[in-house]
């Protein structure tokens, strides 16, 4: 199974060595007390930040403060970022514990009023949310749905941060709290399991859904 | 180049550029998977059904305004703007407004009276406790190091974590039932508390207990499960897709001492086996020593029995005229059964968390 991510081509490579040299500068400024660069940084995160936290969270203004605080958090703690390898998944990861603590801290005084469980919110594919909204009767198309929801909410967190995050596994595993190991099988065991039951017909069934 | 030839589905779904073609997402002049589809026929379903499930594992995104970044990042600037360190406002904090703050209090109040009403037992009660942290209710424990870590439960349960492991404790744990949620291995001493039944939940295993020791493995990159039981009695059974079903309705193993059921996630199914090292149950018979001479062989399987707790299945009338001079005090379980098997010529296994001894007899 070749699991490395990709090689790129000649022209991607320097492009893709050039964003990381701009990245380590605008690191380095920031440790040092930039605030503009500071601002680009969350400039970058703060969407797909946003995006992770509204996985666990419905609640938008909710995630916005926790984000708020980590990127107070992180500011202050600026000098102390020289250990954090990789801005992406340290931030991901702050922002999880982060959300499970606020959650939980939140739902200690308000139990009674509005707060459900919504923080075991687990990823919807666009197909779940257009199957149970446009009530499809097609066969292969149900049968899909029901392979989907045999996905664990680990499982859909690990493709969530793989496909749509585009994350590699080592920070994948990173995120999660888990072995490095244990995040490869998560998305290969639901690819693998939806592999088998893929059929011909879905494919067209599929595409006539999304590319029509 | 990359070795595209040998990709399987999954490799595809998961390479960048071939996801961008299947997501529509590259420069039409690109036209290197149209040339590769149309080279390779002998991949042409492989593609196919790599670009579809592609296409069926998008996640939709939300949608975020440059207003809302703006108004997020000058936000941050202005907290950090007085000076760094002492500023951030603690956003989240505010919006619960003062009760954590009233709470804390009364909790220090009530702390400060129960430290007042306890003095003198008080400083030797705090030293017990402050050892392995006693763990608050709906929390989460982790063991990401290699070493084990024991923590008490408000029950005074206590859990042996072990490395790599993560143990979740229910929110309303010790209400009506004791529920804790464990991915990783953990040796488990529950007191016994026969009002409320202890639960673990571990992916689809949850186990059920009154009062007992017993040590659950459940890796979630493992093949099996397995409960395997030290003291007591102990309730297995699967947890059926869905919160939670009705434990009556569901297929149940019972274990008892040194007994162990192994869930076979892919096939969803139990099967009961013995633990890997079976060890001696009751103290007494522990002290008894296993010395035989010209025993009768259903009395020697009898005190192993005992010793054990682990049910022995043979013909007592055909092995009654075998007998065995010797002792069984040192080695396993199955180095004893091995001596035994091999002074009557028999052969044993292990069915079903029993020992089944077959022989031919000694006449």
């Amino acid at each position: 199974m070749p699991l490395a991510n990709s090689t790129y081509t000649d022209h991607e490579t320097s492009a893709f060595q050039r964003a990381q040299e701009q990245e380590h500068a605008v690191r380095e400024a920031f440790q040092s007390g930039d605030r503009q660069a500071f601002a680009e940084i969350m400039q970058t995160y703060y969407p797909l930040l946003l995006s992770y936290g509204m996985q666990f969270q419905r609640d938008r203004e909710f995630v916005k403060d926790c984000l708020h605080d980590l990127f107070i958090d992180l500011w202050n703690k600026r000098e102390k970022l020289e250990g954090v390898q990789k801005l992406k998944p340290y931030l991901l990861s702050s922002l999880r514990h982060r959300l499970f603590r606020e959650t939980k801290r939140l739902r200690w005084f308000r139990e009674a009023e509005e707060l459900t469980d919504d923080y075991d919110l687990e990823v919807q594919f666009a197909i779940e949310s257009y199957l149970v909204n446009h009530e499809v009767q097609h066969e292969e198309l149900k049968r899909l749905q029901a392979n989907l929801e045999k996905l664990s909410k680990r499982q859909r967190e690990a493709i969530y941060l793989r496909f749509f995050q585009e994350m590699e596994y080592e920070d994948i595993a990173r995120v999660m709290s888990i072995h490095y190991h244990s995040a490869v099988n998560l998305v290969y065991e639901a690819l693998r399991m939806l592999r088998k039951n893929w059929f011909l017909s879905l494919i067209t069934a599929i595409s006539s859904i999304f590319q029509a | 180049m990359k070795t595209y030839q040998t990709y399987q589905t999954e490799d595809f779904v998961q390479d960048p550029y071939f996801r961008k073609w299947a997501l529509s997402e590259l420069p039409p002049e690109d036209r290197f998977w149209e040339t590769w589809q149309q080279t390779h026929p002998d991949q042409y379903e492989i593609l196919e059904k790599a670009k579809s499930m592609v296409i069926a594992l998008r996640i939709p995104g939300i949608e975020i305004h440059d207003a809302e970044i703006d108004e997020a990042i000058a936000r941050a600037l202005k907290s950090t703007e007085v000076d760094g360190r002492t500023a951030g406002s603690r956003a989240a904090r505010s919006r619960i407004g003062w009760w954590p703050v009233a709470a804390s209090v009364l909790i220090l109040m009530v702390f400060g009276y129960w430290m007042f009403m306890n003095r003198g037992e008080g400083t030797e009660h705090l030293a017990e406790h402050s050892k392995p942290q006693p763990a608050s209710t709906d929390e989460t424990q982790l063991n990401n190091g290699a070493t084990t870590r024991i923590i008490t439960l408000p029950d005074s349960s206590r859990v042996t974590l072990e490395g790599h492991s993560s143990l979740r404790i229910g929110r309303h744990f010790g209400k009506t039932t004791r529920e804790v949620y464990l991915t990783g291995a953990a040796f488990f001493d529950v007191k016994r508390d026969t009002e409320r039944p202890f639960i673990v939940y571990s992916g689809k295993v949850v186990t059920k207990v009154l009062g007992t020791s017993f040590r659950i493995k459940a890796y979630d990159a493992d093949a099996n499960v397995s409960v395997g039981v030290r003291t007591g009695k102990v309730t297995v059974f699967k947890r059926e897709s869905g919160a939670k079903t009705d434990p009556m309705l569901s297929e149940e193993v019972i274990l008892t001492p040194n007994q162990q059921a192994v869930f076979v996630k892919k096939e969803e199914k139990f099967v009961k086996t013995l633990v890997e090292q079976p060890a001696v149950i009751d103290r007494l018979s522990h002290k008894n020593r296993l010395d035989f001479s010209e025993t009768p062989i259903p009395a020697v399987l009898n005190a192993l029995e005992e010793a054990y707790g682990v049910k022995m299945i043979y013909d007592a009338e055909n092995l009654k005229e075998c007998n065995m001079t010797g002792s069984l005090n040192a080695g396993s379980l199955y180095d004893k059964l091995a001596i035994v098997c091999e002074t009557i010529q028999a052969h044993y296994k292990v069915t079903d968390g029993q020992v089944v001894i077959d022989g031919k007899g000694c006449k």
